[in-house]
């Protein structure tokens, strides 16, 4: 717009450029003054309630580093850790290699498959809550998962998400169904840019379909699969709609999540302050998982 | 590339059965994940129109022996709130729908074409942002409502959403790949910067703005947590969190719960179902979130 201006007159196109300005400041505005209340304030807010006391009755207390040393001595924080770094563990993993073979299957050019596409992506669009309150249905000592389970000749009437040792794996079986799709859309855009040629060598050379597969569509896939591992770890620390509706943290803390703690903290004990430092612990550590895992999958493709 | 002659010759001498042994195999595959994705909901399907016992029975029945409406009209009718909880989703997403997209676009078209000081500061606040987990704000989020007196409020629910930076970025991008002509035509003719927007540029977004609205759509319609925070009274209550509320102190009311989960799950399969390429594309791109 300077250039139609011309270099001619040259007062009026300074005060155009401010103009612009002030115009384009007009145009974020809206959208600032939320980001700047509910993200920016928010943060600052949640570091200055974390090094303080705080119920909501009487005014915050400033206590330094207490709420940070008492999250590392109390046992129900630890065993939220620990929870989630197995819940992690399985889940992750899982979730990205049947996001894979999903992909694959869709990628080659199988009939029916965007009536397949669909009905994969459909756990993913339908809300925690009613999925979670589906497999809950599903999962009682009188439901389908036993049903199916004494179909093919296991005869089990377990209490799957009232028993200590099986309530995690349910809550694992339960979000390994309801994400995947998400994941294998990631990976069948990935797999769609992986360039023709390469397949028609690698026939030439007479390898199967299974070693192209690991011979070159992994490989290439490489920042696609960071991704999918980021966002999935990412994901599994922030775990709670599931825990919140089905198990409340139990049985005996067996399913308790970082952010269930941090929700019973703020919200059921008003501790304020100790539940904003469990969730300022929670930001670093994932901010630290997502460094670690930058560092230790290459993010390039190796042509 | 000089290779691609001689392998088509190689492709039409390769035997063809191998390859339909193949095909069969990944066919069966995708059956039987087929299977397993549906199969919860066709169950939820067969078991809202049992009987409340039938529902409990052992060993549980996939088609319902007595076929009958009684669930939905209970749901409807007893659980005091139940049409309250659908007007306050509808409304939270209708009003999340026209604010944040009309918020989103004209800050996105500001990002994506006019120059102004600390833009690019801001682009990459808005980058960092993305790596804080919702849940570390939602102390600090629940005291400035308290402070405003928004809590148990719908509108305590609605106006934090609207900090939510993926829109702005997703409409940035997408005003950063129109043509620059659009504007300069418009600007010999004299029009001003809000009137080239709203004249020239919103129409050739609509494709952006379809995709924002169905994914954020989706956002608002299932949303547990932040409402969950929010609001406390059962007239307030949305529809995820009224339905969550059927199973509680006296156990779960399994009828009303199948039947009720039909009226969040419904709506939103059908959305997909029309509009698939949306929802394909939004996940790409909500990729680059990461």
């Amino acid at each position: 717009m300077a250039v139609l201006a011309g270099g001619a007159v040259r007062r009026p196109s300074r005060f155009r450029y401010w103009r612009q300005w002030l115009t384009a400041y007009l145009f974020i505005a809206p959208w600032l003054f939320f980001l700047l209340v509910f993200i920016a304030g928010a943060i600052v807010l949640a570091v200055y309630f974390s090094f303080t006391d705080y119920d909501l009755l009487s005014d915050p207390v400033f206590v330094g580093l207490k709420n940070y040393d008492k999250a590392f001595h109390d046992e129900s924080f630890l065993h939220a850790i620990r929870n989630v770094a197995t819940y992690t563990a399985v889940v992750v993993p899982s979730q990205t290699f049947i996001a894979l073979v999903m992909a694959a299957i869709l990628d080659r050019k199988l009939p029916f498959r965007r009536f397949f596409r669909i009905a994969w992506y459909l756990p993913c669009v339908a809300s925690s809550v009613v999925t979670t309150l589906i497999f809950m249905w599903l999962f009682l000592p009188d439901g389908f998962i036993n049903a199916a389970l004494n179909f093919v000749g296991i005869p089990l009437r377990m209490n799957w998400l009232g028993e200590e040792a099986t309530a995690l794996p349910s809550i694992m079986f339960m979000n390994i169904w309801a994400t995947a799709a998400t994941f294998m859309l990631i990976f069948l855009a990935a797999m769609q840019d992986v360039p023709g040629p390469i397949y028609e060598a690698a026939n030439l050379d007479g390898a199967g379909p299974i070693r192209q597969f690991f011979q070159i569509t992994i490989p290439l896939m490489r920042p696609a699969i960071f991704l999918v591992v980021l966002l999935g770890t990412i994901g599994c620390f922030q775990l709670y709609d599931q825990v919140k509706i089905a198990t409340n943290g139990g049985p005996n803390e067996a399913t308790l999540t970082v952010t269930y703690l941090i929700w019973k903290q703020g919200f059921r004990d008003l501790n304020m302050g100790y539940a904003s430092a469990l969730g300022v612990i929670l930001f670093v550590g994932i901010f630290v998982i997502s460094l670690i895992q930058r560092r230790f999958l290459d993010v390039r493709p190796d042509y | 590339m000089a290779t691609l002659t001689r392998t088509q010759a190689v492709a039409v001498q390769r035997p063809r059965l191998q390859f339909r042994i193949s095909r069969v195999v990944f066919l069966v595959i995708a059956l039987i994940i087929t299977a397993v994705a549906l199969a919860p909901f066709i169950l939820t399907v067969s078991g809202s129109f049992k009987t409340k016992s039938e529902i409990l029975d052992w060993p549980p029945t996939i088609i319902p022996t007595v076929f009958q409406w009684q669930n939905y009209v209970e749901v409807w009718t007893n659980s005091h709130f139940f049409p309250q909880w659908i007007l306050n989703s509808v409304f939270l997403a209708a009003f999340h729908l026209v604010v944040y997209i009309a918020i989103c676009s004209i800050a996105g078209y500001a990002f994506a074409r006019l120059n102004f000081p600390g833009a690019s500061v801001l682009f990459i606040a808005i980058l960092g942002s993305i790596m804080v987990p919702g849940q570390v704000l939602w102390v600090p989020k629940f005291l400035i409502l308290n402070q405003v007196g928004l809590v148990d409020n719908l509108f305590g629910i609605a106006l934090p959403n609207l900090a939510d930076v993926f829109g702005v970025f997703f409409m940035t991008q997408f005003f950063k790949s129109l043509p620059k002509e659009l504007e300069e035509a418009a600007s010999i003719d004299g029009a001003g910067t809000f009137r080239t927007f709203r004249q020239i540029i919103l129409p050739n977004a609509y494709p952006a703005l379809a995709a924002l609205a169905i994914l954020q759509f989706q956002g608002s319609w299932n949303a547990f947590q932040w409402p969950l925070i929010v609001v406390r009274s059962p007239e307030h209550l949305t529809l995820p969190l009224g339905l969550a509320s059927f199973q509680g102190l006296f156990g779960v009311n399994w009828n009303w719960v199948l039947a009720g989960a039909m009226f969040n799950a419904v709506p939103i399969i059908l959305l997909v179902i029309f509009f698939q390429k949306y929802f394909i594309r939004s996940a790409a791109s909500s990729a680059i979130k990461g």
